[in-house]
């Protein structure tokens, strides 16, 4: 078992090895000049030389690749032009937002999706399982950004219900820092405004991020669970006794989140790309709107540092993933 | 004939199945009974019904599509067609128990061994009837007891063990512990040993017919072995087509089958001895059971049959010495059920 | 989708028309149809996908307003709502966003084409190579798809395109680069169970060629969940290029792209609210009806993958 985890992590070192030479090619082989893309549009040509010899863009590829690597290993990722920091700091900056978003949405997907899912599955060809199958086909067609601006047509413009952007309202301060986590950090500070506050700005970015998702798990969990509740296990435990909430919640359940909980890595990954689409129009202040208001501004390194982060973290992730499964399943363990 | 009440009475039972295609016939008017302690057997080709009459029992078949379409199950007086899920959930392990086919699929692959069995513990004793509640005994311990009376080695290790970490055998065996957690009256074994090895094969039947002995159980055996069935039953019921043809005692069925069915099932059974024979089927195959023949279902294959078989049902009737046989050949008393 | 083993001319026999010679695949052809038929939501799907072709095909010979469609600016006309004269109502410049969106529909075909078939022709054979050969060459082409797979594809993308320059074309160019992966991945699972199936040992027993091993046995079998991916991502592709678009990276103004009309459209909420919600709704049928039409597609060839 440990041989295991230890072989995934020794994998996931070589997938990170693997994205730092993608996202290396991408910067460095480009048509776009590396040093005239890192000094941004309107640099002048002798800091576009400077860069260059500064970055040892003037020497062999491979040698700029372990440049590179170096780099990285010490922290350096770079410098947005157009912030001025460094990327790194911008990054820490705002990838609380973007983590605190896509988890609120994660959790909403996952705490809807299952229970939806399982009733599906009880109810077949009731007309809540065709409600839900109509919500679950749709979710993944729907394009987010416009869904967004839907809801915040719907419920920010017309109705009010709901602030149209943003983490907080003007008059709210951020809570003391402890995890960057507005809402851990309210509670944990006892602002109970404070907390009212950021729930209502994240609501209406975390239901538009987790509908896809949303839509995905229902549908997966509903087809597994179907699958699970006509396995003759079940028809044992019916015949010994147990009860019907039992059979489905537990025994049932247990066989079909396995599959589940994969769809739920792999959702996990079109979130962080959908995030980038979510907090542009939220004005969300995350990796994701950095990422943008990079890219618009021909400002390089930072898309770079972005991509690696978004890598990692959803290569991290699977990697939870992986190891969920092997806890869930014992068949998996062996296998181990 | 005493007048004792049969433990479990079905009564001319007919089910339907609904399909696209139509209503299937699947039991054409079943009379089985048993009494306390007794051991049946059914045997019959596959789809016969034999599972399907049992499943009835405990009404473990989806009820849309499945359907009573008339004939009662009574057991200890209760007609169970008729009885509400909550009412069948008593019934269920602490009345009745079911140790089915197949170990490994009907054992949940993620849970343990323990936890299965000691969840069927826990629920048999919320659903028991507070009058008849046991000593307080833990689920671990009474778990650990029904391990030990199914002969499994170390109960304690077998507890966290999974299904898939066990030997065909052994999950029998946790099987057979799970149906006897509710002190039932009656067992139900359906094809019990069908996915075991011969030497596990007669191991388990061994300790089937041992727990009868200790605990005075009823047993109903199905399977489509008369061999097996021979071994742990007195009593031997043969089903054909969803319909019962003969009912008798093993020596007497095993001695003189009087059912060209039942004639045509032993003379299949190979012989190791003797010269080489040709291998005897029973040519043809089971009616189409969306539009059954009016007639005795075994018309087509049967190589006694007369003209009267073809247009009318024969009843299940006494051919003496407790031997039941519907088949027009043997005309007697006609009887609808057992007693009275 | 199963085929029969290609058969050993018989010098003697007469020839057989094509029709003769392919009458299984044909009457496997007609089952799948009747299978597909009876499917309601894929049906819907088809419809949807149907429409979407015919407009694109048709929409420079029935807009209302040829001219609006590259760019022709009349300012009186400028952000009406929807009416008679004008269904969508106009945008900012006065033109009528009917006309722009179905001029959209062909450009949203043409990039669903391209990216979908730049992925299918890259990922298939490589996923068919890796599949077959096993070893290094299995290795190397999975762990570069694992790596790509590994990062989001729409951030992969954006990486690609700020690196190639902002324009529809960089975004289709980095998007097809970022979807072949998809397929290497399908392909290659599926032709390694093809693999140790009795009938392609039998082929090789019988001294086929690795060429007509693939081009005859693999292939053919590996169509079905290609066509189901396909189908799907004909709308994903249409998705993700409309998402590059909104957020500036894609297409640019003037040109008539969903997501960049949406873009704009943002800036007139709520009052001018018909500028984004109409292309959006576009994308969601659009989408939807190749998603359908997939999972259609998917019931077809495996009715068991479904939950029914």
């Amino acid at each position: 078992m440990a041989l295991y985890i230890g072989k995934r992590m020794a994998f996931l070192i070589v997938m990170l090895v693997g994205l730092l030479i993608v996202t290396f090619l991408i910067s460095h082989v480009a048509p776009g000049d590396p040093a005239s893309l890192a000094a941004g549009p309107d640099a002048p040509p002798e800091m576009v030389e400077q860069i260059r010899h500064e970055y040892g863009l003037d020497k062999p590829l491979p040698v700029q690749f372990v440049l590179y690597l170096e780099g990285i290993l010490h922290g350096q990722l770079g410098q947005s032009v157009r912030t001025g920091h460094p990327v790194t700091e911008d990054l820490a900056e705002f990838f609380p937002a973007t983590f605190e978003l896509v988890t609120v949405s994660m959790l909403i997907a996952i705490l809807l999706g299952i229970p939806l899912g399982m009733l599906s599955a009880v109810k077949q060809n009731h007309w809540f399982d065709h409600a839900t199958r109509i919500v679950s086909v749709s979710g993944v067609a729907v394009p987010m950004f416009w869904l967004g601006l839907m809801l915040q047509l719907a419920l920010a413009l017309d109705l009010g219900w709901l602030p149209l952007s943003g983490r907080l309202g003007i008059m709210s301060a951020p809570p003391d820092p402890v995890t960057h986590l507005y809402l851990i950090d309210s509670l944990l500070a006892g602002q109970w405004d404070v907390f009212r506050d950021a729930l209502s700005h994240i609501i209406l970015p975390a239901v538009t991020l987790c509908f896809p998702a949303l839509a995905s798990i229902i549908r997966v969990n509903r087809a597994e669970m179907i699958e699970a509740l006509g396995q003759d296990y079940i028809v044992n435990a019916r015949a010994q006794g147990i009860g019907p909430f039992r059979t489905v919640a537990v025994y049932a359940l247990k066989n079909a989140f396995l599959p589940t909980l994969a769809m739920i890595g792999l959702r996990y990954g079109w979130m962080l790309g959908g995030t980038i689409l979510v907090e542009s129009v939220f004005d969300w202040p995350g990796i994701g709107l950095y990422a943008t208001q990079s890219a618009i501004a021909q400002d390089f390194q930072p898309i770079m540092g972005v991509t690696l982060l978004i890598g990692a973290n959803f290569m991290i992730a699977n990697l939870l993933v992986d190891l969920a499964y092997i806890w869930l399943d014992p068949r998996t363990r062996e296998a181990a | 004939m005493t007048a004792q009440l049969p433990l479990l009475s079905i009564e001319d039972l007919h089910l339907d199945f609904d399909t696209f295609d139509g209503a299937l016939h699947v039991l054409d008017g079943i009379n089985i009974a048993l009494d306390a302690g007794e051991t049946v057997g059914i045997v019959g080709e596959t789809g016969c019904g034999k599972s399907v009459t049992v499943r009835s029992i405990l009404r473990l078949l989806p009820m849309p599509p499945a359907r009573f379409s008339s004939g009662a199950i009574r057991f200890k007086g209760r007609d169970l067609a008729v009885a509400s899920e909550r009412d069948m959930r008593r019934i269920r392990g602490l009345e009745i128990a079911l140790i089915p086919q197949d170990p490994m699929s009907y054992l949940n692959p993620v849970f343990t061994v323990g936890q299965q069995l000691m969840d069927v513990i826990r629920a048999h004793a919320r659903n028991r009837p507070r009058d008849k509640r046991p000593a307080e005994k833990s689920a671990w311990e009474k778990a650990i007891e029904l391990l030990t009376q199914v002969h499994l080695p170390h109960p304690e290790k077998q507890l966290e063990a999974y299904p898939h970490e066990l030997s065909g055998g052994m999950r029998q065996r946790v099987l057979i512990a799970m149906a006897l957690a509710g002190q039932p009256s009656l067992l139900i074994a359906d094809e019990p040993t069908t996915a075991l090895d011969v030497t596990i094969q007669a191991q388990i039947l061994r300790l089937i017919g041992d727990l009868v002995d200790r605990l005075g159980l009823a047993v109903i055996l199905i399977s489509h072995d008369i061999g097996v069935v021979a071994k742990v039953c007195r009593r031997i019921v043969v089903m054909y087509a969803g319909t019962v043809v003969e009912d008798a005692s093993a020596e007497n069925l095993l001695d003189r089958p009087l059912h060209p069915y039942t004639q045509g099932l032993l003379a299949a059974i190979p012989k190791l001895r003797g010269d080489n024979q040709q291998l005897s089927g029973i040519p043809g195959s089971i009616p189409n059971l969306l539009q059954p023949p009016d007639g005795c279902r075994f018309y087509d294959r049967c190589p006694l049959r007369m003209d009267v078989c073809r247009t009318t049902k024969p009843p299940l009737v006494d051919a003496g010495g407790g031997q039941r046989v519907a088949c027009h050949l043997y005309p007697g008393p006609r009887q609808e059920a057992r007693y009275g | 989708m199963n085929t029969a083993l290609p058969e050993l001319s018989d010098p003697g026999r007469p020839s057989e028309s094509w029709r003769e010679r392919h009458a299984s695949s044909i009457r496997q052809m007609r089952l799948y149809w009747h299978t597909y038929r009876r499917n309601a939501s894929a049906m819907v799907g088809l419809v949807l996908v149907v429409i979407f072709l015919l407009l694109s095909l048709i929409s420079p010979w029935i807009v209302p307003y040829p001219a609006d469609a590259t760019g022709a600016v009349h300012m009186a006309d400028k952000l009406l709502p929807p009416s008679a004269a004008h269904w969508f109502g106009t945008d900012e410049v006065g033109n009528d966003i009917l006309t722009r969106l179905l001029i959209g529909t062909r450009l949203s075909l043409e990039i669903a084409v391209i990216i979908t078939g730049v992925a299918t022709i890259v990922g298939v054979p490589l996923g068919i190579l890796a599949g077959f050969r096993g070893g290094w060459t299995r290795e190397i082409i999975m762990r570069v798809t694992d790596v790509f797979l590994s990062v989001p594809a729409l951030v992969l993308a954006i990486a690609i395109v700020a690196a190639l320059g902002i324009g529809i074309v960089n975004a289709i160019i980095a998007l097809s680069l970022v979807w072949w992966p998809g397929y290497v991945r399908l392909v290659e699972s599926k032709t390694l169970s093809l693999k140790g199936e009795a009938y392609v040992e039998a082929a090789r027993l019988a001294g086929a060629s690795t060429a007509r091993i693939l081009f005859s046995h693999i292939l053919p079998n590996c169509l079905s969940p290609i066509l189901v991916k396909a189908s799907m991502d004909m709308g994903m592709a249409i998705l993700a290029a409309a998402s590059l678009g909104f957020i500036g990276l894609g297409a640019q103004p003037p040109t008539p792209e969903w997501g960049a009309m949406i873009s704009i459209g943002r800036n007139y909420l709520p009052t001018w609210w018909w500028y984004a919600t109409f292309p959006g709704l576009a994308i969601y049928l659009t989408v939807l009806g190749f998603n359908l039409m997939g999972d259609g597609l998917r019931d077809v060839f495996d009715p068991k993958s479904r939950g029914r």
